[in-house]
């Protein structure tokens, strides 16, 4: 922006030199002292003829307007949280903490407690953790490490697709497919290898537990392993080169050199995976059986803290019913909130805040 | 590496050749076992789906229980109106606050909108539509597309402004550099030279790991607009809007 004070007196020079025949080209010299002969305002002119005077005013406008949509990230927490604890006031009011160690869940009574739901979710969860780390870890050590160049975007790829399936048709994929392979196969092996753990008893129905976990094992896949190999990729070649240099086999090289480095990036990854397996809905509701009790064995149904808000909410019968799966919606975002506030944390502690990381 | 003559000359014990080659087995084995499941997933759809795909199964309304034939042309175009309506809203908001990411926020307060969004890319779809039901359909007193759209308008915000960023980053300075020496507005300079040539950047060659902002999860877009007799229901089951033109990883997302 040029202060009007500033408005030039005489005419821009630029507009009354006459074109040069093109074989007189001046020298560096010559180009020096012209330049230095176009005086201030002249050239302040000529800026201000091809920079109209409100382009100013239209970049601060521009630069507000996209501020506004920055902070609309906020808002949008602000309202989500603002929304669930106004509609769950009454059962924060009358149930107070009790709500989350009560086994009760019986809306004929108004009786409501979400621990049936609270352990359902980290069964759920962690089952899927337990089958996704190694697979995902495994994958990316592959990707990264071994894989020959020419498979490697193609492994990849097809991993992360695994990543843009909806998950209602992983839950109808798990429903007609893994839970009669489950029922028919898997379990009775189960059960009849690890009964003494207490973990595989009761009837094999197929859906239950175990089939959730399996589902969301697979779900969780693409997002531990697209990280990890991220994180694999950032350490140093040079890392890589030292170890082998000492005479080590791939396998230690990969160990020492490689996975230690990382491993505060793998961990973000896992729990970001974990942040994901909570709050997996649709698949999960249709695999998990839907029934509130607790139940040590995994062949038995369950419900977890989303699937239980999907199965119910539309059908809630009181105000005190509504209020009840709120809470647990209240619950199950301050949850992630913190778990994923957590990975993200340790991830960017690998990569920076605008690493290509993405879940 | 380790099949190079210099270290094939050192001797190396039995045990550690054999972790070797258990930890390279297990690696592939597990890549073979993430794969699986994809294909086991894309078999099942094509084989038991393409049977029942038909001209009328798109564009036909079902048909009462009981009765042969009818479509889910209902749930098409409810799918395509709540999509329409979300990217109305959310489209333009991400790109705006990618963009606040890309080219002004490279600053503490840039760091705290970044980690926002991808805290808020990872709460479950479900929280939100019970957020948006207790704004919309609650005060509306019935279930509609316009609160489906809202819900997914939120979720689609922090997943395309992370895109947006991306794909701006991807853009080399001098582009800038030369927009803005040519005196064009930085505004103009964002929206016709950077995102111009970032979303060309993108087709070509579009970093692996992040969703195309179409990707969207089902869960609150079932929640709220789940009527029978609405006359604009989501698809509750398989076909979910996935933009397979564009198709990649969502991501998820």
């Amino acid at each position: 922006m040029i202060p009007d004070s500033e408005k030039p007196t005489n005419p821009p020079a630029s507009a009354e030199q006459t074109p040069k025949p093109v074989s007189a080209i001046p020298t560096l010299a010559q180009a020096a002292t012209e330049r230095k002969a176009v005086t201030r305002s002249a050239a302040l002119e000529r800026i201000r003829k091809t920079h109209p005077r409100s382009s100013g005013i239209q970049d601060t406008a521009f630069r507000v307007l996209i501020l506004f949509t920055a902070i609309s990230v906020f808002a949008i927490v602000a309202f989500i949280v603002d929304q669930l604890i106004s509609k769950s006031h009454p059962t924060l009011h009358a149930f107070g903490i009790r709500f989350f160690y009560n086994d009760e869940w019986d809306p004929v009574n108004g009786d409501f407690g979400a621990r049936p739901f609270i352990f359902g979710t980290l069964v759920s969860s962690f089952l899927a953790l337990l089958l996704a780390v190694p697979l995902s870890i495994g994958v990316a050590v592959y990707v990264t490490e071994m894989c020959p160049t020419r498979l490697r975007p193609v492994v990849s790829f097809l991993v992360e697709l695994l990543a843009a399936i909806p998950s209602v048709i992983y839950g109808l994929w798990a429903v007609f497919v893994l839970a009669p392979l489950l029922r028919d196969y898997i379990q009775p092996a189960l059960a009849k290898t690890l009964d003494w753990t207490g973990l595989f008893t009761g009837p094999p129905l197929g859906i239950g537990m175990l089939a959730a976990g399996i589902i969301l094992a697979i779900m969780v896949v693409p997002i531990i392993s697209s990280i990890t190999r991220e994180v694999l990729t950032a350490v140093p070649q040079n890392q890589r080169e030292a170890v082998l240099a000492l005479g080590a086999t791939r396998w230690e090289m990969i160990r020492m050199g490689v996975l230690r480095n990382a491993r505060i990036g793998i961990v973000g990854g896992i729990i970001l995976g974990l942040g994901r397996a909570l709050g997996e809905t649709m698949a999960v509701t249709m695999v998990i059986g839907n029934s509130n009790y607790i139940s040590k064995s995994l062949f038995a149904p369950g419900n977890t803290m989303a699937s239980v808000i999907a199965n119910e909410f539309s059908e809630a019968t009181g105000d005190l019913h509504l209020a009840a799966l709120v809470e647990i919606g209240l619950a199950l975002f301050l949850v992630t909130l913190i778990v994923n506030a957590l990975a993200r944390l340790l991830v960017w502690s690998i990569t920076g805040p605008t690493g290509r990381v993405r879940a | 590496m380790p099949d190079s003559p210099s270290v094939a000359t050192v001797k190396i014990s039995v045990f550690r050749r054999l972790t070797n080659s258990c930890a390279t087995l297990f690696a592939i084995a597990a890549a073979v076992l993430v794969i699986l499941p994809l294909m086991a997933i894309f078999l099942y759809l094509l084989i038991k789906g393409v049977q029942s795909l038909n001209w009328a199964f798109l564009t036909q309304l079902p048909k009462p229980p009981g009765e042969v034939g009818g479509g889910m042309a209902n749930a098409i175009v409810g799918s395509g109106i709540i999509l329409a309506m979300a990217s109305l809203v959310g489209i333009p908001v991400g790109i705006g606050c990618g963009i606040y990411l890309a080219e002004y926020g490279r600053n503490a307060f840039g760091d705290v909108v970044r980690f926002t969004s991808d805290v808020l890319n990872g709460v479950p779809s479900i929280v939100i539509g019970i957020a948006v039901y207790s704004l919309i359909v609650v005060r509306q007193k019935h279930f509609s597309a316009f609160a489906g759209s809202a819900a997914l308008a939120i979720m689609m915000v922090p997943t395309v402004a992370r895109a947006t960023e991306e794909m701006l980053l991807m853009v080399p300075n001098n582009i800038r550099e030369a927009a803005l020496g040519l005196g064009i507005p930085k505004w103009r300079t964002t929206l016709s030279i950077s995102l111009r040539t970032a979303s060309r950047a993108w087709q070509e060659k579009r970093p692996r790991c992040c969703s195309p902002p179409w990707v969207i999860s089902t869960g609150a877009g079932v929640l709220i607009s789940r009527r029978q007799h609405c006359r604009c229901k989501s698809i509750p089951t398989p076909c979910r809007p996935t933009m397979t033109g564009t198709n990649k990883l969502g991501p998820g997302r």
